[in-house]
């Protein structure tokens, strides 16, 4: 670590200088854009001049990252940037200017540079902006890896608690479970696993390209069996145990995702799309589709926990339902705390040009809720059971519709005791 | 009329659960989400393979408020066309 911070310091002396500095790209989370051992001109520069679409260096937690920015905001006086790594799905935590080390002015390729300013490459930049997490797919799935340059601990197991479940993450490789926990590091658990998660790798361009397309989920009896195109995955939950064989280094924060919205409808509960603040030690969730205000609710949010912008996992607790944060995230950036409170009230969000709070009979928020829902309801057992939990949340949550207007006194609406 | 003597039986494949009269039906097969109304949920309930559309019509009659043409002409329809899309077989 000594050794990384040196190297930083003596980096910004010299851009400080007034030069630019030469490094190389390891790891692939910039791919198709970056190669690995690609050489970057890195150049000082002021946060006003980073655009959205470039691609910067910044710290952290000792070592240097270098990402494509997405979006920058300003709060509380300081500048903030938002960044993902182009074959990322998820976006890194937000960070301040202080962070940023330099902006990547060209690439060198085979002994050629070639010029980040030139029209394509800023068209590809801010293109890739705009379509993410289609970009994502297209290059055969998240990569979960930071372009980084400190070295990872040599781990093979990594304790999680994801949507309430506690779950032991095991690989036969360290470097596996380093990029598990650069993603999932925040949702780190002392709890004793219900299950295991056992990772075989088994890196293979053959089987990326025999599965491209497949997704096949089937059952025998209680147990499944999961053909995707980055893994092949069967349950035991005798054993309590999920073994998958990896055919790619990328599509692990897409698929704990799905195996979390299996295994918690199990449980009684379920992942929804929505963003979660807590206020009071109560949840308030906010359902709905893209650009229904999620993230907007979660930024008016001001002091209070924010749960997720993106994904909040419901967890059936005795008669009542918690709402726990999740590592799946959204423009927002990183969660950074895995919790739970009760789930006071839900709403489905429409956006207006007033205020206006309206109660839902359990028929209507049951049918607003369910298309809400993360479950894959083209298999019919989840289906079913994804339904019975929806129904029965319904029956026991007060829900409304909410029309509102993305301002601070949303919080003064919502809840009059409410500390604004 | 044909449709009359059909015994019409939800697909076995169809997951669904009713709130307050009102039922969600989900076809796994093209993930389409159906929201029924409190006549359409009966009807569908009624669809057990059991009965002809015609005892089904009956049932509606009785159950619900509205003028016999419609409720037959409403009925019908309704049945061919969740018949159409799959959610139920023909008997």
């Amino acid at each position: 670590m000594l050794i990384e911070e040196t190297k930083i310091s003596l980096l910004r002396e010299s851009l400080d200088k007034g030069r630019s500095i030469e490094t190389t790209v390891t790891g692939d989370s910039m791919l198709p854009f970056l190669k690995e051992k690609d050489i970057l001109l890195v150049e000082k520069t002021s946060p006003e001049r980073i655009g959205i679409g470039d691609i910067i260096v910044y710290e952290d937690n000792g070592g240097l990252i270098t990402h494509r920015v997405y979006n920058k905001f300003i709060e509380r006086n300081r500048q903030y940037f938002l960044t993902k790594g182009d074959n990322s799905l998820l976006f890194d935590l937000p960070f301040t200017n202080y962070e940023v080390v330099g902006r990547i002015i060209a690439v060198k390729r085979n002994g050629k540079f070639s010029y980040l300013n030139k029209p394509l490459a800023r068209i590809w930049g801010k293109l890739l902006t705009r379509l993410s997490f289609v970009s994502a797919w297209v290059i055969n799935g998240p990569n979960i890896i930071a372009a980084k340059l400190k070295n990872p601990k040599k781990e093979k197991t990594l304790s999680l608690e994801l949507g309430g479940i506690p779950l032991s993450l095991e690989a036969d490789g360290a470097s596996f479970i380093s990029k598990l926990k650069n993603a999932f590091g925040n949702f780190e658990t002392d709890k004793e696993p219900e299950l295991r998660l056992i990772f075989k790798k088994r890196y293979s361009a053959i089987q990326k390209l025999i599965r491209r397309n497949i997704f096949k989920l089937t059952w025998k009896d209680e147990d499944f069996s999961l053909e995707l195109p980055y893994c092949h995955t069967e349950t035991d939950f005798e054993k309590k145990s999920i073994f998958v064989t990896a055919y790619s280094k990328h599509g692990w924060g897409d698929f704990l995702r799905f195996i979390v919205s299996i295994l918690i409808v199990e449980r009684g509960g379920f992942l929804l799309h929505a963003s979660g603040v807590v206020d009071g030690n109560r949840a308030y969730v906010f359902a709905g589709p893209s650009e229904s205000g999620k993230t907007t609710i979660a930024r008016l949010a001001n002091d209070r926990k924010i749960l997720s912008d993106e994904t909040v996992a419901v967890v059936r607790n005795n008669g009542s339902f918690l709402a726990s944060s999740t590592p799946f995230y959204g423009e927002f950036g990183r969660i950074t705390e895995n919790t739970g409170f009760e789930l006071k009230e839900l709403y489905f969000l429409r956006k207006a040009r007033a205020f206006e709070k309206k109660p839902l009979s359990p028929a209507e928020a049951f049918k607003n809720l369910f298309p809400n829902m993360m479950s894959r309801i083209n298999d019919p057992k989840i289906a079913g059971r994804a339904l019975e939990n929806a129904a029965q949340f319904a029956e026991k949550v007060k829900c409304y519709e909410l029309r509102f207007l993305p301002t601070p006194d949303i919080w003064r609406f919502l809840n009059g005791d409410s500390q604004d | 009329m044909e449709i009359l003597k059909i015994k019409p039986k939800r697909d076995k494949d169809i997951a669904w659960r009713t709130v307050e009269k009102e039922a969600l039906i989900v076809n796994p097969k093209d993930s389409l989400i159906y929201p029924f109304n409190r006549v359409a949920t009966r009807i569908w309930e009624l669809a057990d393979g059991g009965k002809t559309v015609a005892e089904i019509i009956d049932e509606i009659k009785n159950e619900f408020d509205a003028s016999p043409e419609t409720i037959e002409r409403d009925v019908a329809e309704f049945i061919e066309n969740l018949i159409s899309k799959g959610l139920l077989e023909k008997q």
